[in-house]
């Protein structure tokens, strides 16, 4: 069950590639791999946390409000998890610090709340949580992966080829836009192509 | 009626219940992030001066209105260090600068930043010559130097600066490295000239003048 939910999050119903939700972050963060990483990790544990808060308090909250609720209660979610790290993990922090703020304003968390932990239990919500996180990280990294190489002759920071001169573009944000559609448009061919062979 | 009387109360109840979370952490947790700050400030100071400098902290002291350190060896002098700040891109960048008795830059280093992570962000971004293929062989050992800071070494703060935005500073020949600092030239980080002329704009505005009052006071 968890390895099905798991390939849903990754291939199916990818933040990314398949729902195209949460582009921004996509194209600010993926000018290098290690970024890519922490953003990921980052959004996999915000993600879960507000499925499971979403998830457990959803009988108490009149749909018509649910709304701004979500909203209220993922904000503060993440300021306490922003606070707790400055106090507590500066190790963390120092790593995530920057990225952790930004996720408050990713839609993927809103749209995970309203769409499956409005409705699932608690336990579902959890894995779907980790399942769409995995989704999102794993597609940062590949466009991280393709611009840090491209844009920056570099990979986890260490230089690829010596004296190679990249290509700029791809580190700013217009070679942001290339990459994902450039990947967006091969993961739709293979879809359609297997879709096609099925018939 | 009734309805919307009864929606009000539930986002309220959410509201008032966010309110007293956040309040409740915030001050649990305020103390802990005020010395986390303090501790990270502290080892910033020891790291922009030379090893084994005693450091004297002034806690706010006059005569100047920001907070500075002061670096001796035996009881020599030997430079100070700044707290700076300055409104970046996307947020405050806080950092230290340390001078020696010349008013040379000997050592910077950044405490918070919000820049945007791969561009503005790059200002903490480890000084790294080793290339993927030799970290395969040898591994890679972070020792926490940043190439954006470590530019500024040797940099007068008694002389306007420039920043050149052609090239950035690791990928620059040792010779051009050297006409840089002797004329006073930091390399920009590309994608983010804002980030880096905050960091300039923060020390031309505040270090020169707090330098040239403290050597008044002392003579």
């Amino acid at each position: 069950m968890i390895a099905e939910e798991l390939k849903r999050g990754v291939v199916g119903e990818n933040p990314i590639f398949a729902l195209a939700l949460g582009l921004c972050p996509a194209l600010a963060i993926t000018t290098s791999v290690t970024n890519a990483l922490g953003m990921g990790v980052a959004v996999i544990f915000v993600l879960t946390g507000s499925n499971i808060i979403i998830s457990s308090v959803r009988k108490w909250i009149p749909d018509k409000v649910r709304i701004p609720c979500y909203i209220t209660i993922i904000a503060t979610f993440v300021t306490v998890v922003d606070l707790w790290m400055k106090a507590h993990a500066p190790v963390l922090n120092r790593q995530l610090g920057i990225f952790v703020p930004l996720i408050v304003v990713n839609c993927i968390i809103l749209a995970r709340a309203e769409s499956y932990a409005s409705q699932n239990n608690v336990r579902k919500s959890a894995i779907d949580g980790i399942a769409i996180g995995a989704g999102f990280a794993l597609s940062l990294v590949a466009i991280a992966a393709v611009r840090e190489v491209l844009g920056n002759n570099r990979l986890f920071g260490l230089t690829v080829i010596p004296g190679f001169r990249p290509m700029l573009v791809f580190a700013v944000a217009p070679g942001g836009f290339f990459t994902v559609a450039a990947l967006l448009a091969i993961i739709n061919y293979l879809r359609l192509k297997k879709e096609r062979s099925r018939q | 009626m009734s309805e919307i009387i009864k929606l009000a109360v539930a986002l309220a109840v959410v509201c008032i219940f966010s309110g007293i979370v956040i309040a409740f952490s915030h001050s649990s947790f305020e103390q802990q992030i005020e010395a986390q700050k303090l501790r990270e400030e502290k080892e910033a100071v020891s790291q922009v001066f030379p090893s084994g400098t005693r450091i004297l902290d002034t806690a706010g002291s006059a005569p100047l209105p920001i907070r500075y350190w002061i670096g001796r060896k035996e009881t020599k002098t030997i430079g100070y260090a700044f707290a700076l700040e300055n409104q970046g891109h996307s947020g405050i960048i806080r950092y230290i600068v340390g001078i020696d008795t010349l008013g040379r830059i000997m050592g910077m280093k950044i405490l918070s930043q919000s820049e945007t992570p791969g561009l503005g962000a790059r200002i903490e971004e480890p000084a790294s010559e080793k290339s993927l293929w030799n970290a395969f062989g040898g591994g890679v050992h972070k020792d926490g130097r940043t190439w954006f800071t470590e530019q500024f070494n040797g940099i007068s703060v008694s002389k306007p600066l420039s920043i050149s935005s052609a090239v950035e500073w690791p990928s620059l020949p040792d010779t051009i490295k050297m006409e840089f600092t002797g004329s006073n030239t930091v390399s920009a980080i590309t994608g983010a000239t804002v980030s880096t002329r905050a960091i300039v704009a923060g020390i031309e505005k505040t270090v020169p003048a707090c330098y040239a009052a403290i050597r008044g006071a002392q003579r």
